[in-house]
């Protein structure tokens, strides 16, 4: 009878599932959001840029990196406002301006609105496309700069 | 019933072994995603296995109202009544996101070993590098899958 017990139990072990190296894997995704502003021109001179935060903008330039402009002497409803820029590198400009005027940290910005100055020496045009900033800070503001 | 009174004590065992324990559970918490990166301008989004800062080379969109970058994360437990080291490998590591050049980081840990119930977190990153070419206009996402294997 031990024989035949013992004979089932090293059966049952031979039969029995054992265990493979434990394996276990998990899917997650992988995403990116694509923004293509419908104005952006494929001139490599002429790009849009995306406001990040009120007053500052980061502008993405062809071979060189992010620019923050925060800008001053806004007149949404017209007229030109100067800015000046100091160079933070080769590769990233850097320009720095003083705050917005009042009237336009909040609000909304005049489409159409057209400002000629300089970066680091070159020209640059600024068009603003449109765009709106409430009064917590968030907001976007959208134009088209253009260097010569 | 003397013969099943012997096999009983077999049966048990036979059935001890027929029940592994699950050993290791891998589970999604978090997509690795990349935030909103502007059309046309070129460079690369990189974000690190960790819970860091991605950096990047001026395409990103850091508004409040876009996405924001972040490693995918998988948490490991260990499902065994014995302490166990796992070997984590991704076992799908995609190149290619919606036609955009995608290099997956290796995770955060290449093994781990972990006590009975323990858990860890794993992170993945990537990069991603865009050409100048402006794309289709809008805005839009691409979701491809990254499997983390752990054995």
């Amino acid at each position: 009878m031990r024989g035949i017990a013992g004979l089932s139990a090293i059966a049952a072990l031979c039969l029995s599932p054992v265990p493979a190296a434990a394996r276990e894997r998990a899917e997650a995704g992988v995403s990116v959001t694509l923004v293509t502003p419908a104005e952006a021109s494929s001139a490599a001179a002429t790009r849009l840029l995306f406001s990040q935060s009120p007053g500052v903008l980061t502008i993405a330039i062809p071979g060189a990196g992010a620019l923050d402009l925060t800008a001053t002497g806004v007149d949404a409803a017209n007229g030109t406002f100067t800015f000046a820029a100091s160079a933070a590198g080769a590769a990233a400009l850097r320009a720095l301006m003083a705050d917005l005027a009042a009237g336009a940290t909040a609000g909304t910005l005049s489409a159409g609105l057209a400002v000629n100055g300089t970066l680091a020496g070159q020209g640059v045009q600024l068009v603003v496309l449109g765009g709106s900033q409430g009064a917590d800070g968030s907001g976007t503001l959208r134009a088209t700069i253009t260097f010569d | 019933m003397k013969l099943a009174k012997a096999l009983a004590p077999a049966a048990l065992l036979a059935l001890a072994f027929a029940a592994p324990a699950r050993a290791v559970t891998v589970t999604k918490v978090d997509d690795l995603a990349f935030g909103a990166v502007l059309s046309g301008m070129g460079g690369s989004v990189s974000v690190p296995s960790s819970t860091g800062v991605a950096s990047d080379t001026g395409v990103r969109l850091r508004g409040s109202q876009f996405p924001q970058p972040g490693a995918a994360s998988f948490d490991v437990l260990n499902d065994t009544a014995s302490a166990q080291t796992y070997t984590l490998t991704l076992q799908s590591s995609p190149t290619d996101l919606d036609g955009i050049a995608l290099s997956i980081a290796a995770p955060s840990q290449g093994s781990v070993t972990l006590n009975p119930g323990q858990s860890a977190r794993i992170y993945v990153g990537g990069t991603l590098s865009l050409s100048g070419a402006l794309v289709a206009s809008g805005a839009h996402a691409a979701t491809v899958p990254l499997t983390l294997l752990a054995q």
